[in-house]
């Protein structure tokens, strides 16, 4: 089964990808393995849905075959087309070669799937999908087959493990969510994130990747219109480093705030409040001691 | 209270018995599972330790879960499961075996399932703190 016998084995797997995943998430990932079902990922943006299909594909050496979902998306785009310059090519040479066959099936990424034994399918932020495409995916998902109509029925020889991720923008439907196993990825907590930077960036100096992990801890319990992700943090402190500091210092905390924040607002309220004093706080509540933990 | 002849079955029907039980209250408690997941969730408790309160714990969000908003209502009703609580607290909070009139059948209400994980094994907390 894909390399891996117990949840610690594959925690570990994801832990060589630097993908460090928490016993919740390593044994849901576990059991989707085991039991071939479909995993639904859910979690804000930035609590590193997208990764986990990077890194899994790495962790059990699959290829990776990610469908970028978007509002319009429909067969073609993602199951498959047909090549028509190619069988137009072959009208004008007078080929006898059927043109509606195996041969001019441009495969999108589902079909590309049912071709690639033991691929990852990431089905990458299904809210942002029209209802009828989730529709049309609930055959897919139960049966691990499509019909071509010109063609017939193509069957993987091994179901490909698929992902999806969802950022909630809108309810999925609820026999979509019947056919998955589901998961909710939560921001990591002060030491999970810490961890996530040493693996992830393991040239920054620990001074600097604690001061910014306990100042974005903060930000997040300020009920921002978008809390920062852990990709925002990783970015953040490589933006210190591209600068040259060993530490983070208001001033420039001030200039890269942009990296972590992306609305207006959110950059207006925490100047507002004075990032030195954001960060004064922070500071003293990611101190070894403290009891009060983050507000 | 402890379910009439439970005990006397075989671990794997006991186990059954007890995950059945558990989706039955999971949906009285407001979770939309089905057969199916309590499906999943015995498939899923075949692949792992099911003396491990974390890993029990986590298999059945997977299976019963569809929501952050249902997470919370899962935790409470999945802590009195681990701990061979009656599942289903009665109107009046009781604990004592009223029946819940929702609950088909005749193991139902405040009924109790056999304690789920190994005998003498330290507990764990869903924090993930260990506890004598």
């Amino acid at each position: 089964m894909r390399g891996y016998n117990s949840i610690d084995e594959l925690r570990a797997g994801l832990t060589n990808q630097r993908y460090l995943v928490d016993e919740g998430l390593g044994t849901v990932v576990f059991l989707a393995l085991k039991l071939g079902r479909p995993l639904l990922l859910e979690g804000e943006p930035g609590v590193g849905k997208t990764e986990l299909a990077k890194s899994l594909a790495a962790a059990t050496n699959a290829p990776l075959i990610r469908l970028q979902c978007y509002e319009g998306i429909d067969v073609h785009h993602a199951l498959y087309d047909w090549d028509y310059p190619r069988q137009l090519l072959q009208l004008r040479a007078g080929g006898t070669t059927q043109l509606y066959s195996a041969e001019f099936l441009l495969r999108r990424p589902l079909l590309e799937s049912l071709a690639q034994p033991g691929a990852v399918l990431l089905i990458d932020e299904l809210d942002r999908a029209d209802d009828e495409f989730e529709a049309f995916l609930l055959e897919f998902l139960s049966e691990f087959q499509v019909t071509i109509p010109e063609v017939g029925v193509i069957k993987a020889d091994e179901p490909p493990i698929v992902i999806i991720t969802s950022n909630r923008t809108r309810d999925l439907h609820e026999a979509l969510k019947r056919r998955c196993l589901y998961h909710w990825i939560e921001h990591p907590d002060l030491e999970r994130e810490l961890a996530i930077v040493r693996a992830r960036l393991p040239h920054i100096g620990p001074h600097l990747a604690s001061q910014v992990c306990a100042f974005v801890q903060d930000l997040r319990w300020l009920d921002l219109y978008r809390s920062p992700g852990v990709g925002e943090t990783l970015d953040y402190i490589e933006g210190f480093h591209a600068l040259g500091r060993q530490q983070m210092d208001p001033q420039t905390a001030d200039q890269t705030l942009g990296v972590l924040l992306k609305e207006r607002d959110d950059l207006d309220r925490i100047r507002s409040q004075g990032i030195d004093k954001i960060m004064a706080r922070s500071q003293e509540q990611s101190a070894p001691g403290w009891q009060g933990g983050y507000r | 209270m402890r379910l009439a002849g439970a005990v006397q079955l075989p671990p794997e029907e006991s186990i059954m018995l007890a995950a059945v039980q558990f989706g039955r209250a999971l949906r009285v408690g407001g979770l939309c599972t089905s057969v199916d997941s309590e499906n999943v969730f015995l498939r899923a408790l075949a692949e792992i330790d099911v003396r491990e309160a974390t890993t029990v714990y986590w298999a059945g969000h997977a299976a019963f879960v569809k929501s952050p908003d249902q997470i919370e209502t899962y935790k409470i009703i999945f802590e009195r499961f681990w701990e061979g609580r009656p599942l289903i607290p009665t109107a009046r909070g009781s604990e004592h075996g009223e029946s819940d009139a929702r609950m088909g059948g005749s193991h139902h209400g405040g009924e109790a399932l056999p304690q789920f994980g190994g005998k003498g094994k330290e507990k764990v907390a869903l924090d993930g703190e260990k506890t004598r």
